[in-house]
């Protein structure tokens, strides 16, 4: 009787082990990432880069830089990319300013939405889509989790990366989400001389991220010239020229 | 009639009142400041109301009317509406003055069980949305206008039988207008049987071309085209049910079919099709139009299916479809490609992403889904223009040497210098958007003059200088200076234009 007993209770055990393991999300294959081509970010990051399958947040103000910048390496292995904005915006991402990033502009693809919910909409078939490299929504606040949920598992579904772009508040930073990473971009001062070299610089901080427990920061600078991302060794630039001194005078 | 009628189908007037009371209505507009009577119901028309009688003449014969504003625009939009409605006998409909619509019923009036069915359907339905219908049903447009509005009991004339039917009907049956109508009859002439005999020329020297070009066309001897309201789908599939249907499963199996139907004779002509348009028609005599648009020609019907799934989900199919019609609008050439043997070089990126448009295109509308393009222009806001990704490649240079932002703004915005105005630098502290800026660096100027042969209003202030500034905090902004200082005026401005990375 106790036999039997035990026998059907390790039967149920099973089904219910394999029901469950039916509904869990199958394991990645491969972790594949996009790289930022910085060794000391690349290293620090548990895919070797920006992973795939998988959505990001980048908040700041520079963020809409930094997905271009990561726009610019996926179009250097031919991805297309999938750029969603909002229709009614007052400004337009310039073609000029983002071809210094690299951006093959065939690749890219803009989609005026209207509306946050259209946005994500479009952002989930996009990164269905398993042609697609990169996914960039441009948003006017944070998602909720059920939302950034939703992308994450399109995201695995296509084998794409997401990115989410807004200028958040910390509060919202802090919520509950389901994006696997989140960072904070801003843009640094360039010069230690008087002029504007040609150069952009930001302070890139990886606010979240699975298996690394400290927040990290780094200076980085995009060398428009030489079209790659180099990290600036001093955080902060030299002397502060007082604007009187600095300013070209014809 | 119509007016009236719409009216009551609004207001559900009729329903409210008791039916054996006879209430006489009728619909006023002005004209030069007068009140007219624009429209009346049967009861006003049995006391001797007409239209286009002023409403002191009409109130002196019916004190007891009931008088409405009439509403021009609401009628046209439900003769609209009822057009629509019509496509489901004939795609070739149009509209005819106020009130009046042209079938062409040529090779379809069979399918629906012969002219006669037809038009008792017709006019049952009609009868049932509350409309009051006289019809008939002749070889030439004219000839049926002019039974339908002055014709007696018989309104199916047989194939060549006009000259005999048009005899004894008066000659504004002609549509030639009330005054020259008012002039014939003058003459002795009352009927169209009586121009039959007159020498032609006479009557054109005496009253210009219209009335034997209309009397040519009524008795056939002169083509008079129908523009149809809609260009006539090259294929068209077509389901009606038994029974409403109204159920999501059912209406999207039933797409399916229609889109089989039409993709297996789109292969046969080695056709894909790059617009649909799928008209349901609902029990209440509602119309609904949905258009899905493609990137490149296609014919899996699965694939349009899902195009159709998401304006599908939208629509409230009320108390069900009676029919649904498919009709494919644009067609293009699709040859059959070889999979996986040889790769189209030209297509190569856009075939994988194409089912990805036209979601994306079907949703936001193929005008939001675009590619930024370049253009040769000097001008920053010239420089790019967005293309629709359903439109074909454009390809172009975009200039490698100058410096440029990365977002730009639709209109330049006005800053506000703290620290005075010069055209040779930049504020070294300005506002904007109530934000305070302290600039730590500068970089220019840049001087883009505007293209003379290019009018834009936007640049009819002369040129502009540019500068790259970069605040204390580190964002980086593009700056100009338009206007001009000397002994006169000063109109120098700084604007913000754009933000770099």
């Amino acid at each position: 009787m106790e036999k039997n007993l035990k026998a059907s209770r390790g039967k149920d055990l099973r089904a219910l082990k394999a029901q469950i393991h039916k509904i869990e999300r199958p394991k990645k294959r491969r972790s594949e990432s996009l790289t930022l081509g910085l060794k000391a970010i690349d290293s620090t990051l548990p895919e070797g880069g920006i992973a795939t399958s998988a959505v990001h947040e980048v908040t700041g103000s520079s963020g809409n830089g930094f997905a271009a910048f990561l726009a610019g390496q996926a179009c250097s292995i031919n991805r297309p990319i999938l750029w969603c904005v909002e229709d009614d915006s007052s400004k337009m991402l310039y073609g000029p300013g983002l071809v210094v990033f690299g951006v093959k502009m065939d690749l890219l693809i803009m989609a005026r939405c209207r509306g946050t919910d259209e946005i994500l909409w479009a952002m989930e078939e996009g990164l269905r889509e398993k042609s697609i490299g990169l996914v960039v929504g441009e948003l006017s606040k944070s998602v909720s989790l059920t939302a950034s949920r939703r992308l994450q598992l399109a995201a695995e579904a296509g084998c794409t990366i997401g990115l989410i772009l807004h200028d958040g508040a910390s509060e919202e930073i802090a919520a509950p989400s389901a994006v696997t990473t989140r960072w904070r971009v801003d843009s640094l001062p360039t010069l230690k001389s008087g002029t504007m070299n040609n150069k952009t610089r930001w302070g890139l901080s990886l606010c979240r991220c699975r298996s690394v427990t400290k927040k990290r920061s780094w200076d980085v600078e995009w060398d428009n010239a030489a079209n790659t991302l180099a990290l600036v060794s001093d955080a902060k630039c030299g002397t502060l020229a007082s604007p009187n001194q600095v300013c070209l005078k014809n | 009639m119509l007016s009236v009628e719409r009216w009551h189908r609004q207001t559900k007037y009729a329903s409210k009142t008791k039916k054996s009371l006879p209430v006489p209505i009728v619909l006023t507009d002005y004209i030069n400041g007068v009140c007219f009577v624009s429209d009346a119901n049967h009861d006003a028309l049995a006391s001797g109301v007409t239209p286009r009688m002023s409403l002191a003449d009409a109130r002196a014969l019916e004190p007891n009317l009931k008088i409405v504003p009439a509403d021009p625009r609401a009628d046209t939009s439900m003769l609209g509406k009822i057009a629509n409605w019509a496509t489901r006998y004939t795609p070739w409909v149009a509209i005819c003055g106020r009130d009046g619509l042209w079938l062409d019923i040529s090779g379809c009036a069979h399918l629906l069980g012969g002219e006669e069915a037809m038009i008792k359907d017709l006019t049952v339905h009609l009868s049932n949305f509350g409309f009051t219908s006289r019809f008939s049903i002749a070889d030439t447009p004219g000839a049926a206008w002019a039974m339908a509005h002055y014709g007696g009991e018989e309104k199916l004339i047989a194939p060549d039988a006009q000259r005999l039917a048009l005899a004894s009907l008066p000659v504004i049956a002609l549509r030639i207008g009330d005054i020259k109508a008012v002039e014939l009859i003058r003459l002795g002439i009352s009927s169209i049987g009586d121009l039959y005999a007159l020498p032609r020329a006479a009557i054109a020297k005496r009253f210009g071309m219209v009335i034997s070009e209309r009397l040519d066309q009524a008795l056939g001897l002169m083509p008079e085209p129908i523009s149809p309201r809609r260009p006539l789908p090259k294929y068209r599939a077509e389901c009606s049910f038994l029974e409403p249907v109204s159920r999501k499963d059912n209406i999207e199996s039933c797409l399916l079919q229609l889109l089989e139907d039409i993709c297996s004779n789109l292969e046969c002509a080695s056709q894909g099709v790059r617009q649909l348009i799928l008209d349901l028609f609902l029990v209440e005599g509602a119309t609904k139009t949905l258009h899905v648009g493609t990137v490149r020609p296609v014919r899996e019907a699965k694939c349009i299916a899902k195009l159709f799934a998401e304006p599908l989900s939208k629509i409230d199919s009320g108390f069900g479809i009676e029919t649904m019609i498919l009709s494919a609008q644009v067609v293009e050439p699709l040859t059959e490609s070889q999979i996986n043997v040889l790769v189209d070089e030209r297509n190569e990126e856009i075939v994988p992403l194409a089912s990805l448009l036209d979601r994306l295109g079907s949703r936001l509308n193929f005008e939001h889904v675009t590619r930024l393009v370049p253009k040769a222009s000097h001008l920053p806001d010239h420089a790019m223009r967005q293309v629709s990704v359903a439109e074909s490649n454009m390809h172009g240079f975009w200039p490698e040497t100058q410096i440029r932002p990365l977002v730009l703004l639709d209109q330049p915005e006005s800053v506000e210098s703290i620290t005075g105005i010069a055209y040779y630098q930049p504020p070294e502290v300005f506002r904007w958007r109530q934000n305070r800026y302290s600039v730590r660096a500068t970089e220019g100027p840049e001087r883009i003059a505007p293209e003379w042969w290019r009018r834009d209003r936007a640049w009819a202030r002369g040129l502009r200088d540019y500068w790259r500034v970069e605040a204390e905090e580190g964002r980086r902004f593009w700056l100009f200076c338009e206007g001009r200082r000397d002994r006169q005026c000063n109109s120098l401005r700084w604007y913000l234009h754009g933000f770099f990375a």
